[in-house]
């Protein structure tokens, strides 16, 4: 099996989610017995590349240099590279099966140019978020209040953006739709995630759910640290981007409706990114809370971390909090807190709500509510028995392998109904 | 002194005149010869000029035989004065001049002096002849009767044969004689010894005074003016003794088509009279007729009539005087010669402001724009207190009554005014269009006519409106009249103009340049064009072509004309067109006009580029949902040579239905026929796949035969932003048998805004749509309803 995995970044440059699931799918790819030969194809920015050309990044990896022209229906901004370079890498590496995980900065029109050049392949399209739903960057929370948005339709969408007309938004669905089409199966991390696309217009038979694979629980957990210092103290996590998505704030209002009793059991930790690069009213906003934190308050701001310091400082709490305001996919911070094995305290919604069994591996609280989250961090200093009994009841994410070679056996099956279908149609 | 020898000839064989005096003699007076060369019948008039005065005017008319002998026809043109044609001022103006000043002969119609075969009289000659044989009586005019010479006919004899021998120009005198005894004012004999009656004048002023005992004149007819303009024909005069004129041309009596009487104290007090026994005349004939000679008859019982033949030099300066010495003929002239650009010219020169004490209208311009060439329009308020009228009148003639303004009370009018002119001040607000070419740079003003007088009550400079028929219609349809007189006001003021704008408009546009761009290898024998005019988004594009890239009938048998009919799209479309081709292996190609032509016109366009023997109109922002469905249309087209056009069920994209056929309804707000969507907006009915037959289906998506298309000469382009081209062409189709089908399981989307429903979002949009709508009954609203009553028919 020859196998393409395109990524709208490479992990040298950028360390989302998707490009680093991408990755790790190649990486597993090239070392397994049934590839033949593998390729990685990531998007760059980099201005060192020539707009629409392609260049090797190292043996395998190439970098593209592509954007987005229209972000309204993800179409390229150099659609010329498209029917070009890509043709040209397409026809010289002949992939038998393409794992694509997205189109972001790629442009959706890659995917029929993969059909059109190569009939006969294989294509798997691994769904990272909601963006092909939802305009306002797939958030699917209403623009003007951040309510949380159901389901679309072009004129719920419309009114999002008053500036874009209803029939804008069924060209956009229909467009994106049409390009989708040529996807022989798509890939979704989370069944949260499935189920918006199925009620958007996939066929449920062509989503298959496979989760993000993680690196072993040994490579990432390091000893576990005793909670057996004598104290009663319980150290509550915050890791990654810091927007007004993730939900810092929240985490922020709950800690300042604590009582003073609860401080005295309790540190926050906040390990998070990109704070300076918010609005300003947004950082005003965090600010201010923190000025509101009562004297006895522990909060230990730890700042940004690279991805290598993440195991060693989740080691330290014993807890990790996602209070996202959005639906969230299958958040990469609940795979890595499990895969540490602590247990995660979350919003009970959508993908955090999948993936974080309430009462089980965690605890689930309601959205974007303060005094809900501040009530399940008492809960926790309250009964010191919770948290060892949830630890126990988290079961590993799987690994990369274990994603990887569900990955392989996805490729299989579709392939196999393509032959399948193949011979009917000869014989009809 | 030079003498000539050989005829003076002036001008060409076609249009010149030759000429000689060969006698001159103290007694018998002045002759020669004066030749219309190629009209040797028709007599020239001459003038005798002394110095810079004239002193007599005639024609040449009688025949001379040595010259009808030299051309084999008969030439009229005897050339004869004698000294008993002076009349009294002729003899003033003699008297004035010095002896040795000579005289000149010329041709009036030509200004040409002609020449001299034997010396050239001076004045001092001419006083001694005259001297010789007895000057004429002081005081009286045109009473010297010319007296013919021997050898040559007698002027009852040149009268009566000479003129009657010619069609053209000769006119019988009335029979002589016709002043009778029985008037009681004199003997007849003593009337008969003082002049003939029915004499022809040559020159004005003429006139013709029966004088009774005392040798006080009891009745009598004189002209001032006679002449000929614009082709109309003017007589100005007095008469004495009578309330009326009769005229007469030939036997004929010709009834003026407009005569003001007026009163003549000059005339009265000249000969001696009570004023009310002297009258003048104005009088103006409209209906084309030949230069003739024409009679005036005063009186009844006891009559002077007198015969003149018009002059047409100075015309308009004579008509300009008489409008200006008397405002009633100007009044006349508004009143009666409405389709005489002329006269209304000349009467606009001359109007005055409206006297101090003039109570009989009022009004105002608020706006007057003019395309040239085309005409203009104006708004502002007016009443007036009838019989008074008030008309619209520019300066270069053209004239419409404010009675056939769109007119609408205005508030502020009946309360400035209300107090003074009570409920004339209603209706004071007006809106009237003038569909004859106007000049932009001249002057436009409201003119009130009463019996008396005609007086400029308002004026204004003329602005320049849009040529451009939208941007016109922008203009004139805000202009704020009551909406439910916004159909009688369309067709009768603005339609007219918007109609020539547009046509011109159409006009231009044959010349625009066009280019056309090909993307990809186009299809060498298509089976079918689709024709696609893009217009303010070009976006859609990519959407069909991704459609078109899955149905392999469109892909393989059909060519696509994108017709961009936006040129400020032209690098943006064309840009991207080739990316779209790439990714989607679509050929298509891009006429990318200069101009915009809306719908029809870049639809036309693209169609005469097209070469398939079937054609598609379809709109940009038609979405096809599945493959197949042009094949099956084109499959139903070629199956039946009565199928005139195919359509499809539209769809809008929440799944609502758009359009399934069009059926006609009658809307009384727009007092017109338009097309209605039944359905629309609903859920669709469940489909059938048998085509089933309709009134009209949209233009959206229509397929036709490109022969018939071009037989019923495509969509109509004189629609005022597109509108009811659709319909128009389906019901060309119908007219000619054909049927209009519709397959209702071919399902496209229509992106068409909802909002765009036929009330209009604006007002202008609600105006455009009765504007179509109004052209489209005109057109069709005959044929709707008779299709509408056998429909009927047959359900009865």
């Amino acid at each position: 099996m020859r196998v393409l995995v395109v990524a709208n970044a490479h992990p040298d440059h950028s360390v989302g989610g998707a490009e680093i699931a991408a990755y790790n799918l190649f990486q597993f790819l090239a070392a397994a017995p049934a590839v033949e030969a593998a390729m990685f194809l990531a998007r760059t920015a980099l201005k060192s590349i020539a707009p629409g050309s392609i260049s090797a990044r190292r043996p395998g990896e190439f970098l593209w240099r592509q954007d987005i022209g229209d972000w309204f229906t993800f179409s390229s901004a150099y659609p010329r590279a498209i029917s070009d370079q890509l043709r040209t890498l397409l026809f010289r590496h002949r992939p038998d099966v393409i794992f694509v995980h997205h189109y972001l900065h790629l442009g959706i029109e890659i995917l029929r140019e993969f059909r059109r050049t190569l009939p006969d392949c294989t294509i798997i399209m691994t769904l990272h978020e909601f963006g092909a739903i939802c305009n306002r960057q797939g958030q699917m929370l209403k623009a003007d209040s951040n309510r949380l948005c159901f389901s679309e339709s072009p004129e719920d969408c419309h009114l999002c953006f008053p500036e874009r007309s209803a029939e804008d938004f069924w060209l956009r669905r229909l467009y994106i739709q049409k390009h989708l089409g040529v996807v022989d199966s798509f890939v979704a991390p989370s069944h949260f995630l499935r189920e918006r696309y199925v009620a958007w217009g996939l066929a449920p038979e062509r989503i298959d759910v496979i989760e993000n694979g993680q690196p072993g629980r040994d490579a990432l957990a390091p000893p576990r640290r005793s909670r057996s210092r004598g104290e009663r103290t319980v150290t509550v996590g915050f890791f990654g981007q810091i927007n007004p998505y993730k939900g810092l704030d929240v985490l922020l209002a709950a800690a300042t409706a604590l009582d003073a009793a609860v401080w005295r059991g309790l540190v926050l930790e906040v390990h998070g990114a990109n704070l300076d690069e918010q609005s300003s009213s947004f950082r005003v906003r965090i600010d201010a809370l923190r000025e509101r934190l009562p004297e006895t308050a522990r909060l230990h701001w730890g700042g940004p971390y690279e991805r290598t310091e993440l195991a060693g400082r989740m080691a330290r709490v014993d807890c990790v909090v996602v209070p996202s305001i959005w639906w969230e996919n299958s958040p990469m911070v609940i795979q890595e807190a499990f895969a540490c094995g602590k247990p995660v305290i979350c919003s009970g919604i959508g993908g955090m709500a999948e993936k974080v069994r309430d009462g089980i591996d965690g605890l689930h609280f309601e959205v974007g509510n303060p005094l809900a989250l501040a009530e399940r961090l008492t809960q926790l200093v309250a009964e010191p028995d919770l948290l060892s009994r949830l630890a126990e009841g988290i079961i590993a994410p799987p690994t990369y392998a274990e994603s990887g070679a569900a990955y392989i056996a996805l490729a299989d099956r579709v392939a196999q109904v393509r032959r399948t279908a193949t011979t009917i149609a000869a014989l009809v | 002194m030079t003498t000539a020898t050989l005829p003076t000839v002036f001008g060409d064989r076609h249009a010149g005149f030759a000429g000689l005096i060969d006698h001159a003699d103290e007694q018998d007076g002045i002759r020669g010869w004066i030749l219309r060369i190629h009209q040797p019948n028709r007599p020239v008039q001459w003038c005798l000029m002394a110095g810079d005065d004239a002193i007599l005017s005639g024609l040449a008319d009688a025949v001379r035989q040595d010259i009808s002998a030299a051309l084999g026809r008969e030439a009229r043109c005897t050339l004869h004065i004698a000294w008993t044609q002076l009349t009294a001022r002729a003899f003033g103006t003699i008297a004035r001049l010095p002896p040795s000043a000579k005289l000149r002969l010329i041709l009036v119609e030509t200004g040409e002096e002609v020449q001299w075969a034997v010396p050239r009289p001076t004045v001092g000659w001419l006083s001694r002849a005259v001297e010789r044989c007895g000057r004429p009586e002081e005081g009286a005019e045109a009473r010297a009767i010319p007296s013919a010479p021997p050898g040559l006919p007698s002027s009852r004899d040149f009268e009566s044969r000479g003129l009657a021998a010619d069609g053209r120009s000769a006119i019988p005198a009335p029979p002589a004689g016709r002043i009778t005894d029985d008037a009681g004012a004199g003997s007849a004999s003593d009337l008969r010894a003082v002049t003939p009656a029915g004499r022809v004048a040559t020159t004005v002023p003429a006139s013709y005074v029966v004088e009774g005992r005392e040798g006080r004149p009891e009745v009598g007819i004189a002209f001032e003016h006679l002449f000929v303009v614009d082709g109309t024909l003017c007589a100005a005069g007095w008469m004495i003794g009578a309330e009326t004129v009769e005229f007469r041309i030939g036997e004929d009596l010709a009834p003026p088509s407009l005569i003001v009487v007026l009163d003549r104290p000059d005339v009265a007090s000249g000969y001696g009279i009570p004023a009310e026994r002297a009258r003048g005349f104005v009088a103006v004939w409209l209906a084309p007729r030949p230069p003739a000679i024409l009679f005036a008859t005063a009186g009844s019982d006891l009559q002077a009539s007198l015969g003149l033949r018009p002059f047409s030099d100075g015309a308009e300066r004579q008509a300009t005087d008489l409008l200006r010495a008397h405002p009633a003929f100007a009044a006349a002239v508004l009143r009666g010669a409405r389709a005489h650009p002329a006269w209304l010219r000349l009467a606009a020169g001359v109007l005055q402001e409206t006297p101090e004490e003039f109570k009989e209208a009022r009004g105002f311009i608020e706006q007057a724009k003019a395309v040239p060439n085309i005409g203009g329009m104006l708004i502002g308020w007016s009443f007036h207190v009838p019989p008074c009228e008030v008309v619209v009148l520019t300066d270069d003639g053209v004239m419409r009554s404010l009675d056939e303004a769109s007119r609408w009370t205005r508030d502020d009018i009946t309360a400035g005014f209300g107090a003074e002119f009570g409920a004339f001040t209603y209706d004071a607000g007006y809106l009237v269009a003038l569909h004859a070419p106007v000049r932009a740079t001249g002057r436009v003003c409201l003119v009130a006519i009463v019996e008396t007088g005609a007086y400029v009550i308002a004026r204004a400079a003329w602005e320049t409106a849009p040529a451009d028929a939208v941007s016109f219609a922008r203009w004139a349809f805000e202009l704020p009249t009551p909406a439910y007189t916004f159909s009688d006001r369309l067709a009768a003021h603005d339609a007219p103009l918007i109609e020539r704008l547009i046509k011109r408009r159409n006009e231009g546009l044959r010349y625009a340049r066009s280019d056309v761009l090909a993307f990809g290898q186009p299809n060498p024998d298509p089976h079918c064009s689709l024709i696609i005019p893009v217009y303010g988004r070009y976006d859609f594009a990519r959407h069909q072509l991704l459609s078109f890239a899955e149905d392999a009938f469109i892909r393989s048998k059909c060519e696509i004309v994108y017709v961009l009919d936006d040129p400020r799209l032209a690098d943006a479309f064309v840009g991207e067109a080739d990316a779209f081709v790439r990714l989607y292996d679509v050929p298509f190609r891009i006429v990318v006009g200069s101009v915009n032509r809306g719908f029809s016109g870049a639809t036309n366009l693209g169609a005469r580029l097209g070469a398939a023997p079937r054609l598609l109109l379809l709109n940009s922002d038609v979405i096809p949902l599945a493959a197949g469905w042009l094949e099956r249309m084109c499959e139903t087209l070629d199956g039946s040579e009565t199928v005139g056009a195919v359509g499809a069920r539209l769809l809008y994209p929440n799944g609502s239905l758009q359009h399934e056929g069009m059926d006609f309804e009658w809307e009384p707000q727009l007092d017109a026929y338009v097309n209605k969507h039944p359905g629309m907006g609903y859920p669709p009915d469940p489909v059938d796949c048998r085509p089933r037959r309709c009134e009209a289906v949209t233009g959206a998506c229509l397929l036709i035969r490109r022969a018939e298309f071009e037989a019923v000469g495509m969509l109509d382009e004189e629609f005022l932003i597109g509108d009811f081209e659709d319909s128009d062409l389906c019901l060309k189709l119908r007219e000619r048998g054909r049927d209009i089908v519709l397959f209702r399981d071919l399902v496209l989307v229509h992106l068409e805004r909802q909002s765009l429903s036929l009330t209009g979002e604006t007002l202008f949009r609600d105006r455009v749509v009765r504007y179509n709508a109004w052209r489209h009954q005109r057109r069709w609203g005959g044929l709707i309803a008779r299709n509408q009553e056998s429909e009927r028919g047959s359900h009865a």
